[in-house]
């Protein structure tokens, strides 16, 4: 999931500086498990943005708020709302602003929402940050716990010299990733695989923006400037 | 050939200092206190952007010794620079003439005084160590030949042997070895028992390892750094020994302390790295109780 944070009122208010007329998205998926952009909250914003002295033209909270078709089809479906508006605040990720502003073919976007990271919903009201997304996975060699998401260094052969009690030296409640990964190594009776050197890190994978495209019936992943079939050698 | 280097490999009791750049360009005034026993020293480290606290760059202030005749161990953390600049740093700091570079991860940005900065870490430690190896051999990362080698640098890294992770540490120390590092610094030491117990661990690494030595300025000092330092701790008999003399003798106690560990690790270490922080001026009282 996508995990978002809603911004403060008074940052949203001052984006939509001018505007008047305002639409406003929320997300039936990863919004509404975080409460950043579920029902409860577009119909929150509507209230304080009336409050403000604005219109709101209309909400909508489509299943899933980062896919154009979804949108697109609710913005036709809910066309006479959409006429006159002045611009669109997304209750969702940032994946979501760019997906309106495609649905509305180039309207006014703004985001209403922090993105934070990529997570997992580790149980219900709860999301941790696993994976960070980097394109090219190793977590196979470190039982399934990623050292560049779970070490705040991302250091790949072993830990810092920062790590005391299992903690991190960034935050003395965190702890130290790599602690996790040796217990977890000691667990799986895999500790001799964790002396094998990392070599560093190839980051053309992370290099974006990154897209997929589904050719003949197969996924291509592209980045860096190149091409990735799972099917290649 | 660096001076550190030779006594490295020919089993002379290695001293080296450290000096911390100031957030300034009065780069001198961190050196001068050195002058008078820089012939006592090996090396001295020159610190990079210390407990990620910005200050004057560590080459700068490395070829800033070696203007005074004292011979740099030149910090190059992980933190601040990409691939790119590490390397190309490093090649520009032998090229002034430093040939002892000191690899480290780097504090992370969050604990330091631009905890908005981005931290970088597209290497880390066991990463640049073998990147620089590859430079001594006459190669970049992307496999280039260079047009000039810097062969001769003497390649150091950290380990933490009072980590309380300790397998963890070893395991990395291990890598480091293997990738090419000729010699390692430790945070302070004060078990000179425990230390050789480490040095018996990683005997078959055959890595020349200078031992950590702190100047304990206070028992309150001691006690704040086995609270939130990691990989240092300070046995309760040396603090109650610091809080047994008063005040204005605490420096006389922490030189009497220091001394008594170097002695002991003689024979066991290879060296000591004096972090005096502040108190350089005690160096040599500590090195004459050492019978250094």
């Amino acid at each position: 999931m996508h995990a978002t944070v809603q911004k403060k009122l008074k940052e949203i208010l001052r984006m939509l500086e001018g505007e008047n007329r305002i639409f406003i998205f929320g997300c039936g998926s990863c919004a509404t498990q975080c409460m950043s952009g579920g029902r409860a909250q577009v119909d929150e914003m509507s209230r304080q943005l009336e409050d403000a002295g604005k219109i709101v033209a209309g909400t909508h909270i489509p299943e899933t708020c980062c896919s154009q078709g979804t949108v697109r089809k609710a913005v036709l479906e809910l066309r006479a709302a959409h006429v006159g508006v002045d611009s669109y605040l997304v209750l969702a990720c940032g994946q979501a602003v760019h997906t309106v502003i495609d649905a509305t073919d180039g309207a006014l976007v703004h985001p209403g929402c922090d993105t934070v990271f990529g997570g997992e919903t580790h149980f219900r009201g709860v999301f941790k940050e696993y994976c960070a997304l980097c394109g090219d996975c190793i977590s196979d060699r470190t039982g399934g716990l990623c050292p560049l998401t779970l070490c705040s260094k991302g250091l790949l052969n072993g830990p810092c010299g920062g790590s005391k009690g299992g903690r991190c030296e960034v935050d003395r409640q965190r702890d130290c990733g790599w602690v996790l990964i040796y217990e977890r190594m000691k667990t799986l009776g895999k500790l001799e695989n964790l002396k094998e050197i990392q070599a560093a890190p190839d980051r053309i994978k992370s290099d974006g923006p990154r897209r997929i495209e589904i050719r003949n019936g197969q996924p291509v992943f592209i980045a860096g400037g190149k091409e990735f079939r799972s099917s290649e050698d | 050939m660096s001076r550190l280097k030779e006594m490295l490999d020919g089993g002379s009791f290695a001293v080296t200092a450290e000096i911390g750049p100031p957030k300034g360009v009065d780069i001198n005034r961190v050196i001068e206190p050195l002058l008078p026993f820089r012939n006592r020293l090996a090396a001295v480290n020159v610190t990079d952007n210390q407990s990620s606290i910005m200050r004057a760059s560590s080459v700068a202030a490395s070829v800033m010794l070696m203007q005074h005749g004292i011979e740099p161990v030149y910090q190059l953390t992980c933190r601040d620079r990409n691939r790119l600049a590490l390397q190309s740093d490093a090649l520009g700091a032998y090229a002034l003439g430093i040939r002892n570079v000191l690899v480290l991860s780097g504090d992370h940005p969050k604990v330091g005084d631009h905890p908005q900065a981005k931290p970088v870490y597209d290497l880390d430690s066991v990463n640049l160590l073998e990147a620089l190896d590859g430079l001594r051999k006459g190669f970049d990362m992307a496999g280039q030949t260079l047009t000039a080698a810097p062969s001769e640098f003497l390649l150091g890294a950290a380990v933490s042997p009072e980590s309380d992770a300790p397998e963890l540490q070893l395991m990395k120390m291990e890598k480091k070895v293997r990738v090419g590092a000729d010699f390692f610094q430790t945070q302070p030491v004060f078990d000179v028992e425990r230390f050789a117990r480490f040095r018996e661990e990683t005997a078959s690494l055959e890595s020349r390892v200078l031992a950590g030595i702190i100047l304990l300025k206070s028992p309150a000092m001691a006690k704040f750094m086995n609270e939130n330092i990691a990989g240092i701790s300070v046995p309760q008999d040396i603090i109650d020994e610091m809080a047994s003399v008063p005040k204005e003798d605490f420096y006389k106690k922490s030189i009497e302390i220091a001394a008594r560990v170097i002695t002991g690790l003689k024979g066991v270490a290879d060296g000591v790295h004096i972090m005096a922080i502040g108190w350089e001026r005690h160096i040599p009282a500590v090195l004459d109780a050492a019978g250094l």
